[in-house]
């Protein structure tokens, strides 16, 4: 199946949320979707990802923020296959860091720094950038519960 | 009777405290949606409008709890709908949560209005809302000045002890305050309370007839123009120098304003008008709920629990980056390419979510 150039990046978005455990709206939310893919191609041209997309898309799947144990199995094939291990693991690196590791590696962008989920995650804020409010750090990080 | 004049000034000074508040989510959605770099004058102008605006906020909580009421903030109708109707004696206008335009600037004037200046701009056709401004004077600073007055006659008829008799420990002191201009006044008695009156009155309008607000003058802080002439300022694209009258335009130095660089958030963003499940509704969600949330802490900040405010702090720049999340977000088969915004919704207390800070308080109440 050929990929359409428009609905690229919304694949694209799909596996980012299998593969970081963000939320779509977390992914949408740091405006950066569009950079990282085209950080991608840049690094790794067209080919690779798009075989990377074809075969996430051939795998069936209801919701991505909620895989089903048969979905998380398939996925997990896809992550672990020595084809796609390393651009999987680049794309992870992507939104958690917001930096390429790859031959060469670099922070994408200033706003990539402090959008990075690698902060949400651990409940902390980039040093430098999005600060929490003088005193804050005497309380536990904030989020609503699940 | 001094408990039923009083109640007259407890229900200006709440109306102040809503008429201060209701500015700060259309400034805020103007300094939202304009980028920094390359709108580097208007946006620290709108910041530090809307940090004063927090402040203002404050000192009204303080004078209403130094006369011994009740600010009230966590509240269904404390919010209003946006487009929120300003209904002055004189005019009446809508203020939207817009993003940056020369429109919302023009609307920003219309608020801060000092009593000497006209202006030519007409009030929008109004919608149906729930909640409005209303004042029977012509300006906030009129209004400020009715205040001023009630007080004074309180405490010429009864003794400033029994007006002011509130409990000290309710007040906000000004080392919970940072990043904008002026102070936080501990207001005990009339003096403090005019004094906190005139901060407020001078940093939107101005210091009588000078464009200057009064923050030089009772803090020794550096000299800026008062939040009129700042959102003048932008609007004409030109600053202020010394000796410029407040009723003649800024002759100094012109800045650069990129109108155009800004995020084309929808006008008056709403959860509900978010497709269900769709990124927008949810971030629009988990925003409302995080003000909502807010609110009731700073609720009870102003009642009692001052030192909550460090957590209040922590939740509005939450809500910040929240809200630049939302301007990230396209909404839904949006023909013209808008993106969502921060709709300042509220949310009553049965339908909030669980949050981590207040269960973490219900555990140190509980041990």
């Amino acid at each position: 199946m050929k990929i359409r150039a428009s609905e690229r990046l919304q694949i694209f978005e799909q596996l980012s949320v299998v593969l970081t455990g963000f939320s779509i709206s977390e992914i949408l939310g740091t405006g950066l979707s569009k950079v990282y893919l085209e950080t991608i191609d840049n690094n790794l041209g067209k080919a690779i990802p798009d075989k990377l997309f074809n075969e996430f898309t051939n795998i069936p799947i209801k919701n991505e923020e909620e895989l089903t144990v048969s979905e998380s199995d398939s996925i997990e094939v896809l992550v672990e296959s020595a084809e796609y291990q390393s651009i999987i693991k680049q794309i992870i690196l992507l939104w958690y860091l917001g930096q390429w590791i790859g031959k060469e590696n670099y922070i994408i962008s200033s706003q990539s720094y402090l959008e990075g989920f690698v902060w949400k995650a651990i409940g902390a804020h980039p040093m430098g950038g999005k600060q929490p409010g003088f005193g804050t750090w005497g309380f536990p990080p904030l989020t609503f519960s699940q | 009777m001094l408990a039923t004049y009083k109640k007259e000034v407890f229900k200006n000074l709440q109306t102040a405290i809503e008429l201060e508040h209701s500015t700060i989510p259309p400034y805020l959605a103007a300094f939202f949606t304009i980028d920094q770099d390359s709108n580097a004058f208007s946006w620290e102008a709108i910041r530090s409008v809307v940090m004063e605006e927090m402040l203002h906020m404050t000192l009204a909580c303080n004078i209403l709890n130094a006369i011994g009421g009740t600010p009230y903030i966590d509240h269904p109708k404390f919010i209003p709908e946006y487009p929120a109707k300003f209904n002055f004696a004189d005019r009446k206008f809508d203020v939207g949560i817009l993003k940056f335009s020369k429109d919302s600037i023009e609307t920003f004037m219309e608020i801060e209005k000092p009593s000497e200046i006209k202006l030519n701009l007409e009030g929008e056709e109004i919608k149906g809302l729930m909640r409005q401004i209303d004042l029977d004077e012509r300006t906030i600073g009129e209004f400020y000045e009715t205040v001023k007055e009630q007080l004074k006659c309180l405490v010429k008829e009864y003794g400033e002890k029994e007006v002011f008799n509130g409990d000290r420990r309710l007040q906000i002191s000004p080392k919970e305050y940072y990043g904008g201009g002026g102070e936080i006044i501990e207001v005990h008695n009339l003096e403090t309370a005019l004094f906190a009156i005139d901060v407020i009155v001078d940093q939107g309008e101005g210091a009588p007839d000078t464009i200057f607000d009064g923050d030089t003058t009772f803090f020794g802080q550096d000299q800026e123009v008062a939040h009129f002439f700042r959102f003048k300022e932008i609007h004409v694209e030109r600053k202020y120098k010394e000796g410029d009258k407040p009723r003649e335009p800024p002759t100094g130095a012109a800045v650069a304003v990129d109108w155009k660089a800004t995020k084309n958030m929808i006008d008056d963003p709403k959860a509900a008008n978010f497709p269900k499940g769709s990124p927008a509704r949810i971030k629009a969600e988990e925003f409302n709920q995080l003000y909502s949330h807010f609110l009731r802490l700073l609720h009870r900040t102003f009642n009692g629990e001052s030192q909550l405010i460090v957590k209040a702090v922590g939740m509005m720049y939450q809500m910040k980056y929240i809200a630049a999340e939302l301007l990230n977000i396209q909404v839904p088969d949006n023909k013209e390419g808008k993106v969502a915004g921060p709709p300042f919704e509220y949310i009553p207390p049965a339908e909030r979510k669980q949050y981590d800070w207040l269960i973490t308080e219900l555990v140190e109440e509980l041990v």
